[in-house]
């Protein structure tokens, strides 16, 4: 159990860090193209791809952290860091949409043309990573459809908002350098930055309230709650009486404590095993649990 | 009659036979008073009766609570069944996998006739 979890953890940082290599480039390039021009689009483009960046590189830390283990100080895991971390990300996304929607509002109040050999970088980079984007998300679509999982219909989902993302800066730039001599046209790319603006902020609100909520210690819902009463009822034989339950969120982690009496004329093989079962069967229904399970023949608080 | 602020709880007792009516809410605030009171109850009878049927609302402390007396009637060999449960409470039952090991009638009577059999 202890190899498949350090293996799961090895391979998701090594994900982690092609994805931090991925997002370095395409940062480099996000950032030629915006300093080589005046467009705000090119501006909210850096941004983004900076705040992807930040986002992916915390994730690394933790993971190397979490792979590299607590060993001696007993650590409950890092539920908490990686809370934070999502925060800091938040406040970065904010100042970025500030950002954004101050340089859009700027350029919508004194409209100019857009101009740069940045331009023509941004628009090779576009065309290269909507084909990209494009090709994973048909890719992840296919084995969406194959077999049906949460994470395939996330990455399906991910691919399709950065290619969306891809063709729509795309189009942007295409029809600001198409009628660069029409003066309407010079709305085209604060207003499409302002679009990115929202995009992002739209992401920082969920983030903001879902890390919020999970930094603080509670108790379980009570869809989880009753998730752990129908296990204790599928088990029903397994033991002599329910002492009490405490439950616990910290960040991502769930802990569950079970106080139970069981059979004193029962082996302790048998009550290990009932043990063990109840344990898995809980921790496979709720994700990221953690169930500790007591034996007691006093009432627990 | 006992009164909780959402509970009502009335237990009657016929030859032997406890009958329990529960109305109103059973949750966090109403269980640990009616956990008393019915645990009381319990550890003096044999048969009991649970009429559910002005039970409005069950939450996970009702059913951690009903978990509860299920295993000391068991105990004590005794034998407790419920009856008349609403909608409401009979869904929360079924995802709950309490239907394995509640015994269940639609009656009053129908629950005494099944102890008197």
């Amino acid at each position: 159990m202890t190899t498949l979890a350090e293996g799961s953890g090895s391979s998701k940082e090594k994900a982690l860090r092609g994805l931090f290599v991925a997002g370095l480039v395409d940062v480099c390039l996000t950032t030629t193209a915006f300093l080589l021009s005046n467009s705000s689009v090119l501006l909210a483009d850096f941004l983004k791809t900076s705040i992807e960046l930040i986002a992916i590189t915390l994730s690394w830390v933790a993971i190397r952290r979490i792979n590299r283990g607590g060993g001696k100080t007993y650590e409950y895991g890092l539920g908490k860091l990686e809370n934070i971390s999502s925060l800091f990300v938040a406040l970065v996304m904010l100042l970025s949409f500030l950002i954004i929607t101050a340089n859009a509002v700027r350029n919508i109040i004194t409209p100019g043309h857009i101009e740069g050999i940045g331009l023509w970088v941004s628009i090779g980079a576009q065309i290269v990573y909507s084909g990209i984007n494009g090709a994973l998300y048909l890719k992840n679509r296919r084995l969406s459809r194959e077999s049906p999982s949460p994470l395939m219909d996330s990455q399906t989902r991910l691919f399709m908002t950065r290619f969306v993302g891809n063709v729509f800066i795309l189009i942007s730039l295409g029809l600001s350098i198409a009628f660069a001599g029409q003066r309407w046209a010079s709305y085209i790319d604060p207003a499409a930055s302002l679009v990115i603006a929202l995009s992002i902020l739209s992401a920082t609100l969920g983030i903001f309230s879902s890390s919020v909520y999970d930094l603080l210690d509670r108790t379980l819902e009570e869809e989880r709650q009753i998730m752990i009463l129908a296990e204790l009822a599928r088990h029903f034989n397994d033991y002599e009486e329910l002492h009490g339950i405490r439950s616990r969120r910290s960040g991502a982690e769930v802990y569950v404590e079970i106080f139970l009496e069981f059979d004193p004329e029962k082996r302790i093989s048998e009550v290990q095993q009932a043990v063990d079962r109840l344990r898995k069967s809980i921790e496979e229904k709720i994700q990221g649990s953690r169930v500790t399970i007591a034996m007691t023949t006093e009432e627990v608080a | 009659m006992s009164k909780n602020p959402d509970l009502e709880i009335s237990i009657h007792e016929d030859n032997g036979l406890h009958i329990l009516h529960l109305a109103g809410r059973l949750d966090t605030v109403t269980s640990p008073k009616a956990e008393s009171q019915i645990i009381e109850v319990i550890e003096k009878g044999e048969t009991f009766i649970i009429n559910l049927k002005e039970l409005v609302y069950i939450s996970s402390a009702g059913l951690r609570l009903i978990l509860v007396f299920m295993k000391r009637t068991k105990k004590r060999n005794a034998r407790m069944i419920f009856c008349a449960p609403g909608e409401h409470v009979l869904k929360v039952f079924e995802v709950s996998n309490f239907l394995e090991f509640l015994e269940i009638a639609e009656s009053i009577e129908e629950a005494v006739l099944k102890i008197r059999s």
